[in-house]
């Protein structure tokens, strides 16, 4: 891994699909999670993987470089979601009809209907979410992040989980979610 | 599940999204690559904005301090030159002078003229010129006693009544001078060493003339010392010092465990209490990169305790040290100092990514804080100095250090351990006592 961060600080092709193919699942798995499509996922991605390449003199080991690519993958989700938080539709979870979005191409069903299932929220909810349950965010951190208070933090990351609960609760009528199971 | 608690909801989900394995996309890889293409990423060089920055800094302070001192050091050789200029001048003016003297004086010399004042006129040139050469610190005065003689003879006129009007850049007197005593001793004169004794003579008196005239009748021995003190004020080491200094930061929660590199620039200033003794502070700006495994705790997350097995430390610090110095074998050129001290750490901005156990797999978790923590005395300093003068003023250092903690410093109050060495620039800022 340390040769492979070398040929990509020195600009080395290979290297760089090496790195790229190496660690897309992981980056990939972060990203997906706070958008509402694959293709929106791959965006980010590659926007994330641009900015690795450009900074990447900045770190050595490999443990620290995953660390760094997990703050460098959240990051570019954030940016993405400011840029296109003006043209979302705000509209509730609520009103959204549970189609668990890439459950039909993965293996690993439930958890990817449970991902499905947060990128069905609303990018608001969704990005506080994700910052603060599943990527260790405070609310302070995320007000500031999102330009938000931290009251309205802590308000989507409620209504956000009572949308989750809803939809499990859904699937499970459904019996979509029993069927995964 | 509308029963699921929230912390069973968000173990649910951070589950889901530690083991979500999204499916590989080969037409991912020609996308980033022609992204790639169209913004081709620069080779990771040394020479990015900060280093250019800090070595653009330090370079023109290095320039500005070897300016000072060469425009020192100049004007010390002009004055120099300036005081050797107007004496060689006057120099040149008496020997031009004595050339038409010479000619002047045959031409006066009259063979009537009494033979024992010319032997008169011999004897005191020659006791001047013996005088000299027993006692040169003494020379001048001498040589001024040795003319006196001549005054004495009733030849020559008084000397000292004589040198107020050379000093007033009378030639004539001068000229009548010499061609008194080259008329009465054309022998002596034309002789090189006698010559210049009147030569000497001469330039002291004028020497000495530049300030006041009146002063040309008090001893020339007076000059000689104040010459020598001006020279010792010249050559005397500043009490006040301006130092910069750059250095590498290896930092570690322990000792010898360093394994990224930092970064430390500053501007301290130095007070010398005399050439052993001398403190110095000032702000030097720190970058310390660390990691360690070796920490304990765990981290606290929404009432959950996840034990932490790395931290990745990044912190951005205002190092205010106050150290002591002592030099040893001040007067060599290349001298060793000791200095020993406290800083303090203002902590400007931490950055900390914790690695934790998440249920058997790593998680990370990051936290920033800014400007919260300041941490005043709580790292002693130890380092041995290298310092070798370039010029009176400038001096080189290599000063290799260690920051030693007495308690922990930052949000994590960590005892982190800073090595490196210094690169110093020194420059003595003389004042006049």
């Amino acid at each position: 891994m340390r040769l492979l961060l070398e040929g990509c600080k020195k600009n080395d092709r290979e290297s760089q699909r090496l790195l790229y193919q190496h660690y897309y699942a992981y980056a990939m798995s972060i990203c997906i999670r706070y958008c509402r499509s694959l293709d929106e996922a791959k965006e980010i991605v590659n926007d994330g993987f641009m900015k690795v390449f450009q900074k990447l003199d900045q770190h050595e080991t490999e443990l620290s470089f995953k660390g760094w690519l997990r703050k460098i993958m959240v990051n570019s989700a954030i940016d993405h979601y400011r840029k296109e938080s003006k043209h979302y539709n705000h509209v509730e979870a609520t009103d959204l009809v549970f189609e668990p979005a890439v459950a039909n191409v993965l293996d690993d069903i439930s958890y990817a209907e449970l991902i499905g299932m947060i990128q069905q929220l609303s990018p608001a909810y969704r990005a506080v979410f994700n910052l603060h349950v599943i990527d260790g965010f405070k609310h302070d951190e995320i007000s500031k992040i999102l330009n938000i208070s931290e009251g309205t933090s802590k308000s989507n990351l409620m209504k956000a989980r009572e949308n989750l609960k809803e939809m499990i609760e859904k699937a499970n009528r459904k019996g979509a979610y029993a069927k995964y199971v | 599940m509308q029963n699921m608690s929230d912390n069973e909801l968000d173990n649910l989900f951070k589950e889901a999204a530690e083991g979500f394995v999204p499916p590989q996309d080969a037409s991912a890889w020609k996308q980033m690559s022609s992204m790639l293409d169209k913004n081709p990423v620069k080779p990771a060089s040394f020479w990015n904005w900060k280093t250019i920055t800090t070595v653009t800094t330090t370079g023109l302070i290095a320039v500005t301090a070897v300016w000072f001192a060469a425009t020192d050091d100049r004007e010390t050789i002009a004055k120099t030159n300036g005081k050797n200029g107007s004496n060689n001048a006057t120099q040149g003016v008496v020997q031009e002078q004595q050339s038409q003297t010479n000619l002047a004086g045959r031409e006066n010399l009259s063979p009537a003229q009494p033979v024992e004042n010319k032997g008169g006129g011999v004897h005191a040139v020659s006791t001047a010129e013996s005088r000299n050469d027993k006692y040169p610190d003494t020379k001048e005065k001498s040589a001024r006693k040795g003319n006196t003689h001549k005054g004495d003879n009733g030849i020559q006129p008084d000397r000292d009544t004589e040198l107020p009007a050379t000093e007033k850049s009378e030639p004539a007197v001068i000229t009548s001078d010499i061609m008194v005593s080259h008329a009465t001793a054309p022998e002596t004169v034309r002789s090189t060493s006698s010559s210049g004794v009147v030569e000497k003579d001469l330039l002291a008196a004028t020497d000495s003339a530049e300030s006041s005239p009146e002063k040309t009748r008090t001893d020339s021995a007076e000059n000689v010392s104040t010459v020598a003190e001006k020279k010792d004020k010249k050559s005397q080491r500043g009490v006040f010092s301006l130092k910069a200094v750059l250095s590498p930061d290896f930092s570690s929660v322990n000792y010898f465990s360093a394994s990224k590199s930092g970064i430390n620039y500053g501007l301290l200033v130095g007070y010398s209490f005399n050439n052993r003794w001398s403190v110095y502070t000032g702000v030097i700006s720190s970058k310390k990169l660390y990691k360690t495994k070796d920490v304990e705790g765990s981290y606290n997350l929404d009432g959950y305790d996840y034990p932490m097995k790395e931290l990745d430390g990044d912190c951005r610090i205002l190092d205010i040290p106050i150290n002591v110095y002592y030099t040893f074998f001040p007067e060599r050129s290349f001298s060793l100092r000791a200095g020993l001290g406290f800083s303090s750490y203002i902590m400007r901005k931490e950055s900390y990514v914790y690695c934790v156990d998440n249920y058997g797999s790593n998680a990370y978790y990051e936290q920033q804080v800014e400007g919260e923590n300041n941490e005043w005395f709580k790292v002693m300093n130890l380092s041995v100095a290298v310092s070798k003068s370039i010029t009176n003023r400038l001096s080189a250092e290599f000063e290799p250090f260690v920051k030693a903690p007495l308690a922990g410093v930052g949000e994590g109050k960590v005892s982190l351990v800073s090595m490196g060495a210094f690169i110093n620039l020194k420059f003595d800022v003389t004042l006049n006592k």
